[in-house]
């Protein structure tokens, strides 16, 4: 069995430099075909979205609740990341996170019928 | 564990068997199991691992397809992936310690894998592993969390050492109040609380809780805590904790997020044989056992409105005591004749021949109760976590004239 993980660091420097460390795994392992992890959706403040979410897990996790992804789900959500995670999110971002997340994610989503 | 090499963890690149949505769904419709969420999730084979049904790349969340719980012990390969946090370090099992530690203890210890095989006496139990939100997909309405179908779950051999023999080691005092158990794995951001859970002295004393290095008469899969994890039986997976790298010895309950603000339901809502008082705050009281519950795996039909019928049925430890399948909206139960008893923690499979049937589509049932009198639920319990999903199992069957 060949363990394809990326090493990349210790723990102390994982820790450390997570943030930038992340950015290089996912640059090595860009372009990949079908598996690979799912890019963001379209819309207002999708750049912010990836920059403060996709550091610590996959946008499936979106993917999963946008059948029923409601603006209140989302605030939720959003709240939960930064209150028990410890999302770095000021509140103008975490505003226009949920904003984003309600209008690319919700079960009315333009990319809706397309996902499901 | 400054020794071990540290990893993020990324899905694998080649060797990847993935089905189209519609091959995945008639895969599903083939065993019976209506699971229309399912269409549209990728099977995926992960570095180890056959292919299993992904729920997100990273941190990696993978369930067991169902055909896999036809055998009643689940193989390693198809054993489920369940991580909260995407650092998922690869520890040597030579450079691996465990550090048993905390103010309620006389001797603090170190000890290496070869010390826990050699030093300890080994002890071998067959347990149902499975996550407080197994079928969490399939609550409605719909409930935030990772989607689970029928698959967050497995039943394996596990060897390993008491915990209460390592404990004894080390000398708990008698002011303990819980243990704690740290995992390897840790959130990219450092702000992110450590997956950290604790039991109470009862079950982390009780003889059938152990530091397992064995899985099925092999070491653990590196996706399921190699080299060591604790296996809590009869308890849901969340006490499980893979890559246990210390143990803390409290003299305070544990106030951490992973115990005081998450895995929590509402106590009146789920009567336990077994609670967990120190973690408990009024109406809030953590997951603690494993609702009793079952799971059709087969379906076969035959001339003159025969089913064969097969599945397995598993509870928290006091044991099944018998498992009805009926047709016709529950009026019409027969009882099932229950298989081989590998223990009180395992899955215990079950068949029947239901008969007769009329012919056409018809929609079976499976309610499986336990020896302490508990029994599945026709509709979930609903919670705000999705915990506990053991309404009965229902699949719709073509009857063959």
């Amino acid at each position: 069995m060949s363990m394809r993980r990326v090493t990349i660091l210790t723990l102390s420097l994982m820790m450390a430099a997570a943030m930038v460390s992340l950015v290089e795994v996912r640059a090595a392992s860009s372009g990949t075909a079908s598996g690979a992890e799912p890019e963001a959706r379209a819309g207002e403040g999708r750049e912010l979205f990836v920059a403060r979410c996709s550091s610590c897990h996959s946008l499936d996790y979106m993917e999963m609740h946008s059948r029923f992804g409601t603006r209140a789900l989302w605030e939720a959500e959003v709240t939960k990341m930064r209150n028990a995670y410890k999302a770095p999110l000021d509140d103008a971002e975490a505003k226009a996170i949920v904003e984003y997340l309600a209008q690319a994610y919700g079960p009315t989503s333009p990319a809706a019928s397309v996902a499901r | 564990m400054g020794s071990s090499r540290m990893t993020v963890f990324r899905a694998p690149v080649a060797r990847r068997a993935v089905l189209a949505a519609l091959g995945a769904a008639a895969a599903l419709q083939a065993t019976g199991t209506a699971l229309a969420r399912a269409a549209g999730q990728l099977l995926e084979a992960l570095p180890g691992k056959r292919a299993l049904r992904r729920l997100t790349h990273r941190p990696p969340n993978y369930e067991t397809p169902l055909e896999y719980f036809r055998s009643v012990l689940t193989p390693n390969d198809a054993f489920f992936v369940r991580y909260h946090h995407a650092v998922i370090p690869q520890i040597d099992a030579a450079e691996f310690r465990l550090e048993v530690v905390g103010a309620a203890l006389e001797r603090p210890l170190t000890l290496t894998l070869a010390q826990l095989r050699t030093e300890f006496p080994a002890v071998e139990l067959v347990a149902v592993c499975q996550c407080s939100g197994n079928r969490r997909g399939l609550f409605d309405p719909p409930v935030p969390g990772l989607q689970w179908g029928h698959g967050a779950m497995g039943n394996a051999r596990w060897r390993g050492v008491r915990l209460a023999d390592v404990l004894a080691r080390a000398g708990l005092r008698n002011n303990a109040v819980e243990l704690a158990f740290d995992a390897a794995d840790a959130a990219p951001l450092e702000g992110t609380p450590d997956y950290v859970k604790s039991l109470p002295l009862g079950k982390a004393l009780h003889p059938d809780t152990l530091l397992a290095y064995e899985m099925n008469g092999a070491p653990l899969p590196e996706l399921n805590g190699h080299p060591l994890r604790l296996v809590v039986p009869g308890w849901t997976a969340t006490y499980w904790i893979k890559q246990v790298t210390r143990i803390e010895a409290l003299t305070a309950p544990a106030s951490g997020f992973w115990m005081a603000g998450a895995y929590r339901m509402p106590r009146s809502a789920f009567p336990l044989l077994e609670r967990f008082p120190s973690q408990e705050s009024g109406e809030r009281a953590p997951v603690t056992e494993i609702a009793v519950n079952s799971l059709i795996t087969s379906t076969e039909s035959s001339v003159g409105g025969r089913m064969r019928v097969g599945g397995i049925a598993w509870d928290a430890g006091p044991g099944i005591d018998r498992v009805e399948v009926s047709a016709e909206g529950g009026r019409r139960g027969q009882r099932a004749e229950l298989g081989e008893d590998l223990g009180r923690y395992s899955f215990r499979p079950w068949q029947l021949e239901y008969s007769p049937l009329s012919a056409g589509a018809q929609e079976l049932w499976a309610r499986a109760s336990n020896r302490a009198g508990q029994t599945q639920v026709e509709r979930p319990i609903a919670n705000p976590s999705g915990y506990q999903h053991n309404a009965f199992h229902r699949v719709r069957v073509e009857v063959k004239s």
